[in-house]
């Protein structure tokens, strides 16, 4: 290009300006016959053989429609100028291609108004504006008038050549035939030409249809023939987490997760280079590492020579289901785990034939069977009753209520020995099948009989005791007392008698035999507080203390103790054994009075409600009776706050507080008779509280 | 068969003596009481019979004059003291004699039943030096009035530490 414009160098020293050309009168005069059209059909220019052709002037026919111009010639009834013209022209504007129309016959009105009749050989090519709509059209003309005219004057006038102009004639005719043939053939053909594009056009909209609800319903992706992604729809993006422009000119492998095996990929490529259509599930790793399942079919694509050159994959999310079934399968599994592994007896039995179906080892041990098979071929339930008569019994109330619950029974084994089992029978919800389940409980059994049997061996030993104790107790008071009276009649009436040695002895052997006969009255109360009938009877607690406060009043004054007490209650009580219970507490406080302080001993009583007394020993929802008994005496130790109330504990020397260490035992026994407790809080020095709670 | 208690020696105070009988198995329970009612300070004069039957015996006897009181254990051997009293209660000739129960047990129910059937006491066997007082508190009360006391008079506890 540049080579051609260096060689004509003449042109620069005649400057034309190539791209300011007068295109205006370059078109006027252009020797063809041309007219431009708007979309419209306006006339927007013509040239000026066209004018001249067509008898117009250009003024009077710019800016009007073309068939405002140039209508039909009403003298001639078969005239089709018109339709035709506008047939080609519509044609042109709706396919943007030239169309070349037959010769046709086209009067052109005179200035006068009258007709004359042409003959036209037109044809039209749409211009494109950039958008590529039409922009105008380009109507071209030949005016074959004289050419059909002068075959209609030679045929006329006849002169030589006969033949030829025969022939000739023949031939005009023959193509005016033909070119009247070919208009009718292109119209046809412009019709099917239609006929085909609206078909095309559903096959269109039907194939747009299917992608839609494909892409609405799956996950779908195109790879080539390498596997290299080239589309893929917005449901892939949402579940791969990648976006389009991501996947685009990916392998499909960014999506593989690890999971399936070498084997398994070789298989899908296998099945899908060979041009067979591949499904599966494939488990895949979306860009956050997040597993998803997806039910895949990939179907190839093949060119002329069967060889695929692009797959379609068509997926559909299956997580959900992989999860479901993953976690019915572990489930199953447990479930399996648990029937082999129990040591319960597991048999299902067909309830119409009585055949048992499945049984697990720990039945098969249990009825002593050799192996499953041998089991299932032999088993007879009924067979292995110790009782039989407990076999129409069990299975009423199995017909009755669809199952049996934890029903003890005696069973017999292969071998005739006898086990206990806890059986469980269960119907399933068609009532065709039942699962038994029997528990070993021979051992249990055998264990509780054998507890059963202690427990009374206990009481009765127990009870021996007790009476022992009472009775050992009770004879010894005897002996006792008369040891007691002889050392009294010693003293009395031999004393002047003894040396101070002797009668040094015989003062210590008057106290050890006081002190036995403390402790054997002590026993006693405690044994009676055990053995003797437990009447509860309403009393009222301030008539018990001020009778206690009676038989202490000589103690109570040898103190100079001060004994406070705020109202008291009236409970259902066991009268003599609260007595026992404040007399002791009342003595025990006044013999470990403080050696600085005067006694004072302060008793109170109230309901309360176990909610708030913060003691795990007692029910929350219940009322309790409340009686406390507070000291200003030496206290003790918090350690032994619970030692302090078994049998013969004692938390001072005998010789500094006299004393059996039975009082507070005593106490302990007599609130558990009344189904109470006690307690007791101190702190050396500075006195003890007992506090009694019985149930209201 | 009858073990006659130690009778005061001078004849003046024969006549002013209370005839004190006693039934008990024991004998040094038989012991302790002689010893404690010579410390009374009232004349007496004891007779001691060994168990119930010999008891009986002894009051059966027209012979032998009826005494002030008997002092009557209960766990005897042969007969027990609820059958004597019974007898005694029974018999028109006894009926009013005055029955003290003399006893190492204390049975409130048992208590009940005696004082029903007739005693006038139930004294406690009980330590020796409170035994003296006892005794004189009862043969007292019996010299002021022999009719038989209230219930809440019936029992002599004595039994002081």
């Amino acid at each position: 290009m540049e080579e051609k414009i260096s060689g004509t160098e003449d042109r620069g020293k005649h400057p034309v300006d190539v791209n300011n050309l007068d295109y205006r009168s370059l078109f006027e005069t252009v020797p063809g016959m041309y007219l431009v059209l708007a979309p419209d059909l306006t006339i927007l220019q013509a040239s000026d053989a066209y004018l001249r052709a067509t008898l117009t002037r250009r003024e009077a026919i710019i800016g009007r429609g073309l068939f405002d111009v140039f209508p039909d010639n009403p003298a001639d009834t078969s005239a089709t100028g018109v339709m035709n013209l506008r047939s080609s022209l519509n044609y042109v504007l709706k396919n943007k291609v030239p169309h070349t129309m037959a010769v046709q016959k086209y009067d052109i009105r005179r200035p006068d108004g009258s007709f004359e009749i042409r003959y036209w050989s037109p044809i039209n090519t749409p211009v494109m504006n950039e958008n590529h709509a039409v922009k105008y059209i380009i109507h071209r003309v030949e005016d074959v008038t004289d050419f059909v005219f002068l075959q209609q004057k030679h045929e006329r006038s006849g002169e030589r050549r006969e033949e030829l102009r025969q022939q000739v004639r023949t031939m005009d005719v023959e193509v005016l035939k033909r070119s009247e043939e070919i208009q009718r053939l292109n119209e046809k053909l412009e019709r099917m030409v239609a006929e085909r594009t609206r078909k095309l056009e559903e096959i269109n909209k039907d194939l747009s249809d299917y992608k839609f609800a494909l892409d609405a319903s799956s996950i779908v992706a195109s790879t080539d023939q390498f596997g290299t992604i080239t589309h893929v729809n917005e449901n892939l993006c949402k579940i791969s987490k990648y976006s389009r422009e991501e996947l685009i000119g990916q392998n499909h492998r960014i999506l593989n997760s690890g999971y399936h095996s070498r084997v398994f990929f070789n298989d899908l490529w296998k099945t899908i280079s060979s041009g067979k259509i591949w499904q599966g599930e494939i488990r895949n790793k979306a860009k956050d590492g997040q597993i998803y399942w997806v039910a895949t079919t990939i179907v190839p694509f093949l060119d002329e020579q069967g060889r695929p050159f692009k797959y379609l994959s068509i997926r559909s999310d299956i997580t959900e289901r992989v999860h479901f079934l993953d976690q019915l399968k572990r489930s199953e599994e447990d479930y399996r785990n648990l029937y082999e592994n129990t040591l319960a007896a597991i048999i299902t039995t067909d309830m119409l034939t009585g055949k048992s179906i499945t049984v697990n080892d720990a039945a098969v041990q249990l009825f002593g069977y050799e192996s499953r098979q041998e089991f299932l071929f032999n088993f007879d339930m009924t067979m292995h009753f110790a009782n039989p008569a407990e076999i129409d019994e069990n299975t009423r109330i199995l017909k009755e209520h669809g199952q049996l619950h934890s029903r003890v029974v005696q069973m017999k084994r292969q071998d005739g020995s006898y086990f206990w089992a806890k059986i469980f029978v269960k119907l399933n919800s068609t009532e065709e099948v039942a699962q038994t389940v029997l528990i070993d409980i021979t051992e249990q059994v055998k264990a509780r009989e054998n507890l059963h049997d202690k427990v009374t061996e206990l009481k009765i030993s127990n009870r021996e005791l007790e009476s022992f104790n009472y009775i050992a107790s009770h004879d010894l008071q005897e002996p006792l007392r008369k040891i007691r009276n002889f050392v009294s009649v010693l003293l009395q009436n031999e004393e002047k008698n003894l040396s101070q040695q002797g009668q040094f002895y015989l003062g210590r052997m008057s106290e050890t035999s006081r002190q036995m006969q403390w402790l054997i009255e002590d026993l006693l109360t405690y044994s009676r507080t055990r053995n003797a009938p437990r009447v509860f009877e309403k009393a009222n607690l301030d008539d018990i203390l001020n009778e206690v406060k009676n038989s202490l009043s000589s103690v109570i004054a040898e103190k100079n103790a001060v004994i406070r007490s705020e109202k008291l209650f009236t409970a259902d009580v066991i009268r003599f054994q609260i007595f026992q219970l404040l007399s002791n507490l009342i003595s025990n406080a006044l013999k470990f009075s403080h050696p600085d302080r005067r006694p004072e001993i302060i008793i109170r009583g109230e309901v309360v409600s176990g909610s708030t007394l913060n003691n795990a020993k007692l029910l929350f929802h219940e009322n309790y009776y409340h009686l406390s008994v507070k000291d200003n005496g030496i206290g003790f130790d918090p350690k032994y706050s619970e030692r302090i109330f078994g049998i013969f504990e004692r938390l001072h020397p005998a010789s500094k507080y006299k004393g059996t260490g039975i009082g507070l035992a005593i106490c302990k026994r007599i609130v558990e008779n009344h189904h109470g407790m006690i307690t007791a809080t101190g702190r050396p020095g500075q006195g003890a509280i007992f506090d009694v709670y019985l149930p209201a | 068969m009858i073990n006659s208690g130690k009778t005061e020696p001078t004849n003046t105070a024969v006549r002013n003596q209370l005839d004190i009988l006693l039934a008990d198995d024991d004998v040094d329970d038989r012991f302790f009481f002689e010893m404690a009612l010579k410390e009374v300070p009232i004349a007496t004069r004891l007779t001691t019979c060994v168990d119930g039957e010999k008891l009986m015996t002894f009051l059966a006897d027209d012979n032998n004059t009826l005494p002030f009181a008997v002092f009557l254990d209960l766990n005897m051997p042969r007969k027990n003291g609820s059958e004597c009293l019974a007898e005694i209660k029974e018999n028109e000739r006894l009926r009013d004699l005055p029955v003290i129960i003399y006893s190492t047990s204390l049975y409130d129910e048992i208590a009940t039943l005696l004082y029903q059937n007739g005693a006038h006491f139930y004294l406690q066997k009980c330590n020796y030096s409170a035994l003296p007082s006892a005794i004189h508190k009862i043969l007292s009360s019996l010299q002021e009035c022999r009719q038989r006391p209230a219930k809440d008079q019936f029992i002599i506890n004595c039994y002081v530490s």
